[in-house]
């Protein structure tokens, strides 16, 4: 099962990846997407980026309601250790 | 201008003019300058935004009072709020960037009406994210759309998010919860629907094709509560040509 931490590293790289503007920026848990610049398409695909990478599987249900990168790492956790 | 029997909207849509970043922050407020990122392609992203709302709030405010000290600051849930000598105005602005271009639309603040707009830079990429971003019942639109998929794609993201901006304050958490039950991209309109609503009011959207200096990109303009604008806001937003792109005077 993947850590925690390195889940928030692999999610940072493809923020970056997809959001140039981002380089630089801290990004923690309690940040919300919106917090991180409004740039949804582009988030929303490092999110999707990531969790290919991972090999995780989470249903649009379960993203939708994520307010942050906290919940979103709540999620991949729970889905990583079934 | 987008004038219907009860609604005007000011749009403005400024390209990145690679200009030196003081001077786009130089046209802003210390207020705003304070609310920028500290540094960075951020910085320059928000000044490029602000100075589209501003423009597009000049537009509108013009027959009344147009005022230097006119800022757009953040509320309590981070939207943008237009203030003059400091104190809140009557009028609202959405904001919205993408690569090297910003739009705003600026209106009379109501309750019964609201606008929100939205940009993304076209990359003919497919916007492969499986089922994250369209519900079952958009890739059944899409499939049946006559462009190209990746257009589709992109100009039915942009819908969604100019319509979620336009049910704030009481949107989804998501853009994507935000379903399309209409789309035609040939016509460049859309009708959506937050799932969320008890009235399950219709936001008609409308969506074009714009030419920035770098790229092509699409433009959605997003209206809750007015039912009787979208043909003549579709044929108005098919009609701004690529020099009509407002330039600011940066030096």
């Amino acid at each position: 099962m993947m850590r925690r931490d390195e889940m928030l590293a692999a999610l940072k790289t493809n923020f970056v990846a997809r959001v140039p503007a981002l380089r630089g920026v801290t990004i923690g848990e309690q940040d919300s997407f919106h917090s991180l610049g409004g740039h949804s398409l582009a988030l929303s695909q490092a999110v999707s980026d990531t969790l290919q990478q991972l090999r995780l599987t989470i249903s649009r249900e379960q993203l939708l309601p994520v307010r942050n990168v906290g919940e979103l790492l709540d999620l991949m956790e729970r889905v990583s250790g079934r | 201008v987008i004038a219907t029997s009860s609604l005007d909207v000011h749009i403005a849509v400024i390209p990145d003019q690679a200009a030196p970043l003081k001077l786009p922050l130089g046209q802003l407020t210390p207020a705003e300058r304070a609310l920028a990122p500290p540094s960075g392609l951020g910085r320059h992203h928000f000044a490029l935004g602000r100075a589209a709302a501003h423009e597009a709030l000049g537009g509108l405010l013009s027959a009344h009072a147009r005022s230097p000290s006119m800022d757009v600051v953040r509320g309590s849930n981070g939207e943008p709020r237009v203030r003059i000598d400091g104190r809140p105005v009557g009028v609202r602005v959405s904001i919205a960037h993408s690569g090297e271009l910003a739009a705003a639309c600026a209106w009379h603040d109501r309750e019964d009406v609201a606008a929100g707009v939205d940009v993304e830079r076209m990359t003919g990429a497919s916007l492969e994210t499986g089922d994250y971003l369209f519900s079952s019942r958009e890739h059944g639109l899409l499939a049946t759309t006559d462009v190209e998929l990746s257009t589709a794609q992109l100009g039915a993201w942009t819908a969604k998010e100019a319509a979620w901006k336009a049910l704030w304050p009481h949107q989804p958490r998501h853009p994507a919860a935000v379903e399309l039950v209409e789309l035609d991209m040939s016509a460049g309109c859309a009708v959506a629907a937050h799932p969320g609503d008890p009235e399950r009011r219709p936001i008609r959207v409308a969506i074009t094709a714009v030419a920035g200096l770098d790229s092509d990109y699409i433009l959605a303009l997003a209206l809750l509560g007015d039912s009787i604008w979208v043909s003549n806001l579709t044929t108005i937003l098919k009609t701004i040509p690529s020099h009509e792109i407002k330039y600011l005077a940066l030096g």
